[in-house]
């Protein structure tokens, strides 16, 4: 694997390209003065957008990753192909059936991501519990495949945040499972809240095991936490296989059937938004999961020190911060909060295991966490556009017959713009920003919101 | 390190400590953690063939030590004594190892003694698995080499590239690139070599596209690498289930690479199929590989590239174009990868699957650093995890009764084991990983 000082010492050569820093903003001068630059900095808010600020190189990056899928759609779809073939004897045909097509296409993925707004307009003029339900559905499916992705992003952002990539959150989503599966259909007799609150602390500890493996062999042997995290994605996906097959975790009375035990009802979260919409106490989950990372990043002591390991090991040596006990406590934090992932997964969502349980969620996630910034607030934004992406892609499915996996082409598109910053400016000639945060949490992370 | 009965055991006698200087230099101090290292593995191995002689002690087993699946002479005895052959062999080794010194010739030793104690461990491994029944070595063999192609391939790639100073996580990727374009190609020209060549230029597309990310617009090599692996991955995904499955018959069903047999080299005893009974992927890996070797350490070129991944600072102010090395070798590395890919499509099954590569691009990583950043020996790397991935499909054939999907984890568990255990630091180019700033 490549040198640790290649992976890991960030302290000097991620400086060289960094742009100057911006201009101090208007200070506290007297009178006139300030209200010139008051006027001068309005003016240059309209300027930020030909700069490379994170927030305009996101949406760029969302306009260029639509218009790149839009040529695999037109490549990949039989009519587009024949009506392009022939664009030299009918232009106008080729460009009015795509642009119809790619309209269908993209409304269908906007309705099953945001709704409909015939829909919203039936539930205005007929103001029903059950009209409004079905007008804020696709808005509920959004949230309920977000919720995941944010809780599992910022448990990885935790460790990405202090220096160690970690690739694993399906092992950690699937050991969180487990965990909290087992605790779901266990105790039987127990009341809701500790219940719930019993298989969420088995969840937390089922990730935390997973996340302590590559953490332990990465502060004791070095072994690099990329590829090791990346296998124990496959074991823990084969462990699962291995586990229902057993009798213990298998459903009674399926045979061979690969599926797990239904959780019993004091362990499952409810709808918070009444019977018609599906959104989980999950949420509130995720909104605790937020709140926990924001604190801890950005007010505690821990965070400050896993952040200082993350952006300078020379730094944190001089600090008396011990590498190892960083990578190890990062690890294990960060699998405890994925975990939590798996957790109100089986506890909100799928009532049981199944084979292939947390593969989308775990790779998705690392690109949210990507996405995000690795910050709180960036990583739950960039949860719910993907989130969306992953709900809206299914209705694409049903009304456009468009493949549900052109999402994660999409997916995969807006990380690759938003992580090359300088490629979105090229394509857009953009300037650089005054202090445009760099994307890399753990390059930047010396100058925390600067 | 104590003073130990092997140490007394040894030729030389038991070695002057305190007579040592101080200092030792980088290479002792390498050889050293190399023996130790080289010792632990060669406990565990002895210890493990214990385990499985007190297991299964008695049953007896055969071993058939034909050139091939059938036939040949079979060789037969109780577990036990093939274990216990191994045990002992592990001793000698122990003993070889520990007085081995920092010479090219006293490593050269410590390797010969570990590789032995591995053969061992996987007859005698074989041995239990095949107890009360009859198990052909050179068919396990010839399975676990067949599994080992598009490791091996991956693997040169990897060396490769991270010579050139990119790290190249991206090798999932460029497999299944080559993969999925050699399947599609393949089918539609009914020709096995324009799929391979196809997937061959797929992978360098793909590695291409990981200079551009890396290179240019500076991403994180390892963010880069895993960006790309999810994006073509979708991409797959996306076009196998949109265009490929609609007309599988015309689209996803390439003509396949039959082995070629090289004439009385396949008759040798043991590892005749293995070798020289082969998929002609395999012959091209084993070019491959050679070429890539003597590519790094015979040519000005890969002196440069080397040069490239250790200090790019000092190669370029000695005139050396290091962008435009690092563009070629990472879109070479590209195209060797996907020529691993395509393995897998008009190699061996025939039929692109999604997500058919199953992480195997991470193991040949793995291979990368077994191999200390050497294409041969990461190379022999790739046959030892060829051995695992393919250890599901022979146990599962000889019914052993460990679950398969535990089996499955096989390839997993060993590059997990071999990563923490062998990672030497001081070994990996310098400049590979995290951004590039020259």
């Amino acid at each position: 694997m490549a040198s640790e000082g290649g992976t890991l010492d960030t302290s000097a050569r991620g400086e060289v390209d960094r742009p100057a820093p911006a201009p101090a903003g208007p200070g506290p001068d007297p009178g006139g003065r300030r209200a010139r630059d008051r006027a001068l900095s309005a003016l240059g808010g309209l300027g930020v957008l030909r700069t490379k600020h994170p927030a305009v190189v996101f949406v760029l990056s969302l306009f260029s990753g639509l218009v790149v899928s839009s040529l695999v759609l037109v490549l990949s779809v039989p009519q587009l192909r024949d009506a392009w073939g022939s664009v030299f004897t009918d232009p106008g045909g080729a460009f009015s059936q795509t642009f119809r097509f790619l309209g269908s296409a993209y409304g269908a993925l906007l309705r099953g991501a945001v709704g409909d707004p015939a829909v919203f307009q039936h539930a205005f003029s007929d103001p029903t519990s059950a009209n409004w339900s079905a007008a804020f559905l696709p808005l509920g499916n959004t949230i309920v495949s977000s919720v995941p992705l944010v809780i599992t992003a910022l448990g990885l952002s935790i460790a990405y945040r202090s220096g160690a990539f970690n690739m694993g959150g399906q092992s950690q989503i699937i050991l969180g499972a487990v965990g909290a599966s087992w605790v779901g259909f266990s105790f039987a007799g127990l009341p809701w809240l500790p219940h719930v609150l019993l298989a969420f602390a088995a969840a937390a500890l089922g990730g935390a095991l997973a996340g302590l493996i590559p953490g332990i062999l990465k502060a004791f042997t070095g072994a690099s936490e990329v590829i090791v995290t990346i296998m124990m994605n496959y074991i823990a996906a084969d462990f699962l296989v291995f586990l229902l097959s057993g009798t213990f975790f298998q459903i009674q009375g399926q045979g061979g059937n690969p599926v797990g035990r239904v959780t019993v009802p004091s362990a499952t979260l409810g709808r918070i938004f009444g019977a018609g919409l599906p959104v989980n106490a999950g949420l509130i989950v995720a909104l605790l999961v937020i709140g926990f990372v924001a604190v801890l990043l950005q007010r505690s002591r821990l965070g400050f020190e896993f952040q200082i390991a993350g952006a300078s090991r020379s730094a944190a040596r001089v600090a008396g911060i011990k590498q190892a006990r960083v990578y190890i406590g990062a690890f294990a934090l960060s699998g405890a909060v994925v975990g939590l992932a798996g957790g109100v997964q089986i506890l909100g969502v799928t009532q049981q295991l199944q084979t292939g349980f947390g593969s989308d969620i775990g790779y998705l996630a690392i690109l949210v966490a990507f996405v995000g910034n690795n910050r709180p607030v960036g990583v739950a934004l960039a949860a719910l556009l993907y989130g969306a992406l992953q709900t809206g892609g299914l209705t694409m499915q049903f009304d456009s017959g468009i493949s549900y996996q052109l999402t994660s082409v999409i997916q995969a598109l807006i990380v690759m713009f938003v992580t090359a910053p300088a490629l979105i400016g090229g394509i857009f000639r953009l300037r650089d920003a005054g202090a445009a945060p760099r994307l890399w949490a753990r390059r930047a992370a010396g100058r925390e919101e600067g | 390190m104590t003073r130990t009965l092997l140490d007394r055991l040894s030729p030389a006698g038991p070695r002057p400590r305190a007579a040592r200087p101080a200092a030792q230099s980088l290479a002792d101090r390498l050889a050293a953690r190399a023996r130790r290292k080289a010792s632990w593995l060669v406990l565990v191995l002895g210890a493990l063939l214990v385990l499985l002689a007190a297991n299964a002690g008695s049953q007896h087993a055969r071993l058939g030590v034909g050139s091939g699946t059938g036939g040949g002479p079979v060789v037969s005895g109780p577990v036990w004594l093939y274990c216990g052959v191994g045990v002992l062999l592990a001793l000698a080794a122990l003993a070889v190892i520990r007085t081995a010194d920092a010479s090219r010739a006293g490593r050269a030793r410590v390797l010969a003694a570990t590789l032995v104690v591995l053969l061992a461990f996987v007859i005698g491994l074989l041995a239990w698995a095949a107890r009360s029944g009859q198990v052909s070595v050179g068919g396990v063999l010839a399975v676990s080499v067949g599994g080992a192609i598009p490791i091996m391939l991956g693997s040169t790639s990897g060396v490769l590239s991270e010579r050139s100073g990119v790290f190249n996580i991206a090798i999932e990727a460029e497999f299944l690139a080559g993969a999925f374009v050699g399947a599609l190609v393949g089918s539609t020209t009914h020709s096995t070599m324009i799929g391979l060549l196809s997937g061959v230029l797929a992978g360098g597309l793909v590695g291409q596209l990981l200079a551009v990310m890396v290179i240019r617009y500076r991403v994180d090599q390892v963010v880069a690498g895993i960006i790309l692996v999810s994006l073509v991955t979708g991409l797959t995904g996306y076009l196998t289930e949109q265009v490929l499955t609609p007309d599988s018959a015309a689209l996803n069903s390439p003509p396949t690479f039959q082995p070629i047999a090289l004439p009385l080299l396949d008759r040798i005893p043991v590892v005749g199929q293995a070798l020289f009974d082969q998929s002609p992927l395999f012959y091209l890996a084993i070019l491959v590989v050679v070429g890539v070797e003597v590519l790094l350490r015979a040519t000005r070129v890969g002196l440069r590239i080397r040069a490239v991944g250790e200090n790019p600072a000092a190669a370029e102010s000695s005139g050396i174009e290091v962008r435009r090395l690092r563009y070629l070798s990472v879109a070479g590395a590209g195209a060797i990868a996907g020529a691993g890919g395509a393995y897998f499509t008009v190699g061996s099954t025939g039929q692109f699957v999604a997500a058919m590569t199953s992480g195997l691009g991470y193991v040949a990583l793995a291979a990368v650093i077994l191999g200390s950043w050497r294409a041969t020996q990461a190379a022999a790397a790739a046959l030892l995890f060829g051995f695992a991935s393919s250890i599901a499909t022979t146990f599962g054939l000889l019914k052993v009764s460990i679950s398969p999907s535990l089996l499955l984890m096989a390839p997993y568990v060993i590059t997990i084991v071999v990563v923490a255990g062998v990672t030497v630091s001081g070994k990996a180019p310098a400049a590979a990983g995290g951004r590039l700033d020259d």
